[in-house]
């Protein structure tokens, strides 16, 4: 038991650390884009494309900060897996987000047909994002973090 | 059709009603729902900003109206949803009220279920929630409960439908009887003796004893009720009774050396324990519940604002991106589909300019919002049943307080972002006059999704690259706006410091999504209710005016032909308005569009459509490029962002503040919208852009 | 006796003396808090709202035990009051 919890530290603390470094990227592109004309921003990094919604950045540092959190409570202490519980559910809830976002854009091409419009969209740019990759680990951590709470509150 | 029942009463001509009434949160709203399947007619109580819901239900082989009281803790007369339900309860003479009591917050509960007994209501009395007790590590023994109070008692779990059935029963069984007040609390012998003086008093006038319960009168009186005292006054003998109650006070303030209203209340909450605690079993504690635990991240010194702010994006992202498809139909629908339709058909030209470019085009451009404004309430919705809300309005508060508002606000805050119009009436859950007043006051400024259109046709045509950065500065000004105004409005108008509040936080719960349809429902009705009427008028006002000038009837050409529209009343009216706007350097078009973004923000760009002669809101931005520098550009959409609240929002701020906070809304958002429009241009000119 | 809103979280406090008008005491009466209850400090952050439990002591249970998250196991709901509530109700520690 103890080095599956090690285990799930580790990958808690790895995952926490890329949606800190997303997070960071998309914060440059929103600078780079917004107040220096000049420079690109980096739109793909490991092969996930990042946008430069300060938004996203947001809610991309709080999922890292609560799945680094967690690990400062310790993963055995009700308050470690109140953080990585509560960490997945939002990095679980962005997935579903980009998902719907995906499925309407899909959907917004069928209207423009309608209107007798060609549309053009790349889809694998909505779908390789961090939002979703990342949130499939987030899926499995959820998964965890759900036994544990089991765990402590008996139930 | 039987007429009578088996006591020989001929029910079925009466009608028959029943009430819910309970404290916040326990559940009422959900078995309201499960009785009436939702259908309900809700209003207002007359002379009151309170809402009444009544809705009808099938009981037994009766047919009943069910009157949903408003959340309260207690009958006192210091809260006017209290009073309200109080008054109600008397004036609506419902023959059974159902008082639904949570098992997860039994004694307070309690408080209430004491309070009506003692004013001689037949009640029944429907324990929701003892799962969650469970949960929590108890049981209730409903038998002995009954037998305590007197009263049938039915266990049940709302939301699972559990016990419903058992209810509606006891209902039927309870139409047949009524129950005699009795001495539910005893206030020790000092206090006893002077409500019998007082009482006894009472009883002489025969037709106030029959209206209320003498004992309750008494034990009011002694309170200081005001309710009551005004009631008393018109019985014959107000003069004796009212002269005795003043006598009684004094005695007993003397003798108990505590304020009469505090000790009467003790010990009606002493009550609620004593019963509480005999009918409380414990089973195993549970050492820790998950509302503790996601508690402890959610209201984190650290992580509780981060939350809080992703709740927000996936609110926004959720209600504009994902509903972006359904709002591409709708626009398809009305502006190609029917529009298009419309124009080839036969009919006479006028009509099918009237329909077309009237009403067509006018419902169209509002309904497009629908799936935004939808969206954002469900999400919302959802937030707030499953019980994150209050988390998110207790992170908030410390920096909320600092900008003149309150925790509470954030609601109605966020409401604005789709409409203004259910933000508004959404600051009734703010308690604290002055902070309710100011956050309906500012809450005009913040962008709500009328507006869009405007910001997205200016930022395409003069911003491009940074089209987004540009709508955004708008949101970002209206927040700054709001907040320099509540400052403003704190420190001058509305001064005092906030009362305070105080705000249950529930557990978290799945939430029904029945409940939340409903809700969601509700709210976007509202908006609706603005696009189907006030819009609608102004669009075909505007088809009108266009087509109509001081030398009379022009004809639809006018709206092909920018000439001709210049001798309309429209045309008028413009270059009335260009002298007001020239240091902005607007033209008498621009300025007339505004006019017509009074009545709703979103017709601004439709009446420039119109204005300028773009026959589609596609031309328009290439035509407003040889008539706006991006400076004045900016300007003007700022200048739609602030100016006025429209019509639908005005007249939702007189319903729930009065006339004249209307007018101050307005005659301060007028100002401010022209100076910052020109302090935009001025600013621009001084930096050397033009 | 000191007001609710210095003591420190995780503390048991019980409630002395309520210094409001009539209209907040009776909210603060339907809500549980009278003279002589039972209430812990669930979080305060400095000056501001303080979100509290009540935990009754003339009921069966025994208050709520310490435990690693702050007032957990206990009966009744949470409560939010505002800093100037809590500035308002005057309590004594416990242990």
């Amino acid at each position: 038991m103890k080095e599956k919890t090690l285990l799930i530290s580790v990958a808690t603390g790895v995952l926490g650390i890329l949606y800190f470094v997303y997070a960071g990227i998309t914060l440059y592109n929103w600078i780079v884009g917004t107040f220096i004309q000049e420079a690109g921003s980096v739109n793909n990094v490991l092969g996930l494309f990042v946008s430069s919604d300060p938004g996203c950045a947001i809610t991309l540092i709080t999922v890292g900060m609560l799945m680094l959190g967690s690990l400062y409570y310790k993963l055995d202490d009700a308050k470690g897996v109140s953080c990585i519980f509560l960490g997945s559910l939002l990095g679980v809830a962005l997935l579903v987000i980009q998902l719907l976002i995906v499925i309407a854009n899909v959907a917004s091409i069928g209207v423009s047909l309608l209107s007798g419009e060609a549309a053009e969209y790349v889809l694998i740019e909505d779908v390789l994002r961090p939002e979703i990759v990342l949130g499939v680990g987030s899926v499995l951590l959820f998964s965890f973090s759900i036994l544990k709470v089991r765990q402590i509150t008996g139930k | 059709m039987n007429t009578k029942t088996k006591k020989g009463k001929p029910k079925d001509f009466k009608k028959i009603r029943i009430a819910l009434a309970g404290n916040p949160n326990v559940g009422k709203s959900v078995i309201f729902n499960e009785l009436t399947g939702g259908r309900a007619w809700v209003g207002n109580w007359p002379g009151t900003t309170v809402e009444k819901k009544v809705g009808k239900a099938k009981i037994g082989k009766y047919e009943v109206e069910v009157l949903d009281l408003p959340g309260i803790y207690s009958l006192t007369a210091y809260s006017l949803d209290e009073l309200v339900a109080r008054n109600g309860i008397v004036e609506e003479k419902p023959d059974v009220v159902i008082d639904i009591a949570n098992a997860a917050n039994f004694e307070r509960s309690l408080y209430l279920t004491i309070s009506l007994l003692e004013m001689g209501v037949n009640i029944i009395v429907a324990l929701n929630m003892i799962d969650l007790a469970e949960a929590q590590g108890y049981k209730i023994d409903a038998e002995k409960l009954s037998k305590l109070l007197q009263v049938p008692v039915i266990p049940t779990i709302a939301i699972k439908g559990y016990g419903l059935g058992k209810l509606k029963e006891a209902v039927t069984r309870s139409l047949k009887t009524r129950k005699n007040p009795e001495k539910i609390v005893d206030y020790g012998n000092l206090v006893e003796i002077e409500i019998q003086k007082i009482e006894k008093l009472i009883k002489r006038d025969t037709e106030l004893s029959l209206k209320y319960p003498p004992r309750w009168l008494a034990i009011k009186l002694l309170e200081k009720d005001r309710d009551v005292e005004e009631k008393v006054k018109s019985s014959p003998f107000a003069e004796e009774i009212l002269k005795q109650t003043q006598k009684s006070r004094e005695i007993l303030e003397k003798q108990l050396k505590k304020d009469l209203e505090e000790y009467i209340a003790e010990k009606r909450y002493e009550k609620a324990l004593e019963i509480a605690r005999e009918c409380l079993k414990p089973i195993k504690a549970k050492p820790l519940t998950l509302t503790d635990m996601v508690d402890f991240v959610t209201t984190h010194r650290v992580f509780g604002i981060p939350i809080m702010l992703t709740m927000l994006y996936i609110a926004f992202k959720f209600a504009f991106d994902v509903a972006a498809p359904l709002c591409d139909l709708i626009d398809w629908f009305f502006g190609t589909f029917l529009y298009d339709l419309t124009m080839s058909s036969t009919l006479p030209p006028l009509i099918k300019s009237f329909l077309g470019d009237g009403i067509i085009t006018g419902i169209g451009s509002i309904l497009v919002f629908l799936p935004n404004i939808v969206f954002l309430f469900l999400f919302l919705a959802f937030l707030e049943d499953v019980g994150y809300m209050a988390r998110a309005a207790f992170v908030v508060d410390k920096i909320m307080h600092k900008l003149g508002l309150t925790g509470k606000s954030i609601i109605p805050m966020i409401l604005g972002f789709g409409c203004n119009v259910p933000a508004i009436m959404a600051t009734r859950a703010i308690e604290d006059k002055n902070d309710r007043e100011v956050t309906a006051l500012v809450n005009p400024l913040m962008s709500c999704s009328a507006r869009l259109p405007v910001y997205l046709i200016f930022a395409g045509a003069f911003f491009a690259a940074y089209k987004g950065t540009v709508v955004l500065s708008m949101y970002v000004l209206g927040l700054i706006l709001a907040i320099v105004m509540a400052l403003l409005f704190r420190k001058t108008l509305f001064r005092g410091p906030s009362v305070g509040f105080v705000m249950e936080l529930p557990p978290y719960m799945m939430p029904v999504v029945k409940n939340m349809l409903i809700k969601t429902w509700e709210r976007s009705k509202r908006f609706l209710f603005k696009a189907g009427t006030i819009i609608l008028i102004a669009a075909i006002l505007i088809w009108i005016l266009s087509i109509t000038g001081p030398s009379g009837y022009i004809g639809i050409e006018a709206l092909e032909d920018p000439y001709l529209l210049e001798k309309s009343w429209i045309g008028a009216l413009g270059h009335f308005l260009e002298k007001v706007f020239s240091p902005m350097g607007w033209d008498w078009r621009a300025a007339a569009a505004l006019f017509f973004g009074f009545v709703a923000k979103e017709v601004v760009v439709a009446a420039m459509a119109m204005l300028y002669g773009a026959s589609g809101e596609e031309m328009l931005p290439s035509i407003l490029a040889g008539i706006f520098t991006p400076l004045t550009a900016y300007a003007y959409i700022a200048f739609v962002l602030i100016y006025v609240p429209c019509l639908a929002t005005l007249a939702t701020i007189r319903g729930e503040l009065g006339i004249k906070y209307a007018l101050l809304a307005l005659i301060y958002e007028i100002l401010l919208a022209y100076f910052v429009a020109l302090g935009i241009v001025f600013i621009g000119h001084v930096l050397g852009i033009s | 006796m000191i007001p609710l809103a210095f003591v420190r979280e995780g503390t048991q406090v019980k409630v002395i003396k309520i210094n409001a008008g009539k209209g907040l005491s009776r909210r603060l009466t339907e809500l549980g808090i009278i003279p002589g209850a039972i209430l812990k400090i669930v979080k305060t952050q400095g000056p501001g709202p303080v979100i509290i439990k009540v935990c009754n002591s003339k009921l069966l249970f025994s208050p709520c035990d310490s435990c690693t998250l702050g007032c957990s196991s206990s009966y009744g709901w949470r409560i939010v009051l505002s800093f100037g509530m809590a500035m308002k109700i005057l309590v004594q520690e416990l242990m």
